[in-house]
């Protein structure tokens, strides 16, 4: 429990920061995104109590997912509240502060990265690319199984 | 007893003291590079003939952040190099978890609205994952030939997006080669990514593929090549199949970001060891 709690420190900071970055991008006083943050942070935090006491190869964000549809699939006061607090604040927003911890913290092992040069470009363009044409294609036939085209 | 307990104690006071220090750094760092990507440069669009190219601001935080975590970088600039030392980049590591966790009540949001949109389409799109381990019979081989080890199972067995990174941190560990190969391509995605997929975007419709399946396929990446996929698909479609081709990218994103996790547990990397193994006998 203490490590949950010790945890919920960081989960604000973060909290902060997409609110942060949200009031940046379309000038939303950061006041009014106050139930953004206590609605994300209760969600958080029963996530990690569940990934806590129920452990799962899940990773914790997908435990923060499933809690959030949890609650929002009931026709509740809850659900329209939760949707309303956690659509302020964009998922872009959120996905800034991300990728700027993500940014600062790979320099270090950018000599790694350097190591593997082109290949891994080439890797890249061919991974995704056979992601890309191998999703298109399983629904190319589901969808033409379902008559849907 | 007594003075066992009270000196961890106090280490820790010391030691917390030093983490809030880090803590306060890294955040005031990060603020000022959110500030720099998102207000000061913002959101840039790029016209190459009829291919337009947006590049998100968080693409130049990412960039930002690099640079200026790279060693080299904070050895030429020395009060720098004071400021973020290697505590800063764990740290700035260990948030990288907690904004994940953030994003996690994003997809949340975004996938309760669009219950109905996801369910219609169905089965189908569940089934869209299975065609996400074709790169694991593709690149693995490829991967392997070039000599990158063990970290082409982090490369190669999915698209590398947050949840993978998340899986195979979780399963491998920090540091391990398998971390470095996802940490790798995932960079790559995050650098040229919004690029392939607008090129694959556009190019895709040669193939003959119907625009609703291409849809699932542009979904299976991140939000911002999500959008560059869709976007570039669309161009030369009436409103109404664009509407849908929209809905039906947007509900494979968010099936890949949910399932994807579970798909690469179980079966993306037991595949992808088995492939690796493969690869290795013929050696």
């Amino acid at each position: 429990m203490t490590t949950i709690l010790n945890d919920m420190k960081f989960v604000f900071l973060a909290l902060a920061l997409a609110i942060y970055t949200q009031a940046l991008t379309t000038g939303t006083p950061i006041y009014e995104m106050g139930d953004s943050f206590v609605a994300m942070s209760l969600v958080i935090f029963i996530a990690l109590t569940a990934k806590h006491f129920i452990p799962s190869p899940l990773p914790a964000f997908a435990y923060a997912t499933i809690v959030g549809i949890a609650i929002c699939l009931p026709d509740t006061i809850a659900r329209t509240m939760l949707l309303d607090a956690i659509g302020k604040v964009s998922f872009l927003s959120c996905c800034v502060p991300l990728l700027t911890f993500a940014g600062l913290s790979v320099g270090g092992q950018m000599e790694e990265l350097k190591k593997m040069s082109w290949k891994i470009i080439v890797l890249f363009l061919i991974v995704s690319t056979s992601c890309f044409f191998g999703a298109a294609m399983v629904a190319e036939i589901g969808f033409k199984m379902k008559g849907i085209i | 007893m007594a003075t066992q307990d009270t000196l961890p104690v106090e280490q820790q006071k010391k030691f917390n003291k030093d983490d809030l220090f880090t803590m306060v750094k890294v955040t005031l760092v990060a603020a000022v590079v959110i500030f720099i990507a998102q207000f000061v440069i913002g959101k840039k669009a790029i016209i190459m003939g009829s291919v337009t190219l947006t590049i998100l601001p968080m693409l130049f935080a990412v960039m930002i952040g690099m640079v200026m975590s790279l060693l080299s970088v904070r050895d030429k600039i020395k009060i720098w190099g004071k400021i973020f030392t290697d505590k800063e980049e764990s740290f700035a590591s260990k948030m990288v978890g907690f904004s994940l966790l953030v994003l996690g009540t994003q997809y949340a949001g975004m996938i309760i609205p669009n219950l109905d949109n996801i369910i219609a389409a169905g089965v189908p799109l569940l089934f869209q994952e299975l065609g996400n381990l074709l790169p694991i019979f593709v690149a693995i081989p490829l991967a392997v030939k070039f000599g990158l080890g063990r970290s082409s199972i982090g490369s190669c067995s999915s698209i590398s997006r947050e949840p993978s990174i998340a899986v195979i941190q979780g399963k491998y560990g920090t540091g391990t080669p398998e971390y470095i190969g996802v940490l790798a391509i995932y960079l790559c995605g995050s650098v040229i990514g919004t690029l392939w997929f607008s090129i694959l975007g556009s190019v895709s419709p040669l193939t003959g593929l119907h625009p609703l399946a291409l849809a699932a396929g542009a979904g299976v990446g991140s939000g911002s090549m999500l959008s560059a996929a869709s976007g570039a698909l669309i161009s030369g479609l009436d409103a109404d199949m664009a509407k849908q081709v929209l809905s039906i990218a947007a509900a494979s994103n968010l099936l890949s970001s949910v399932i994807g996790a579970l798909s690469l547990t179980f079966l993306g990397l037991p595949l992808a060891e088995f492939m690796y193994k493969i690869c290795n006998k013929g050696k």
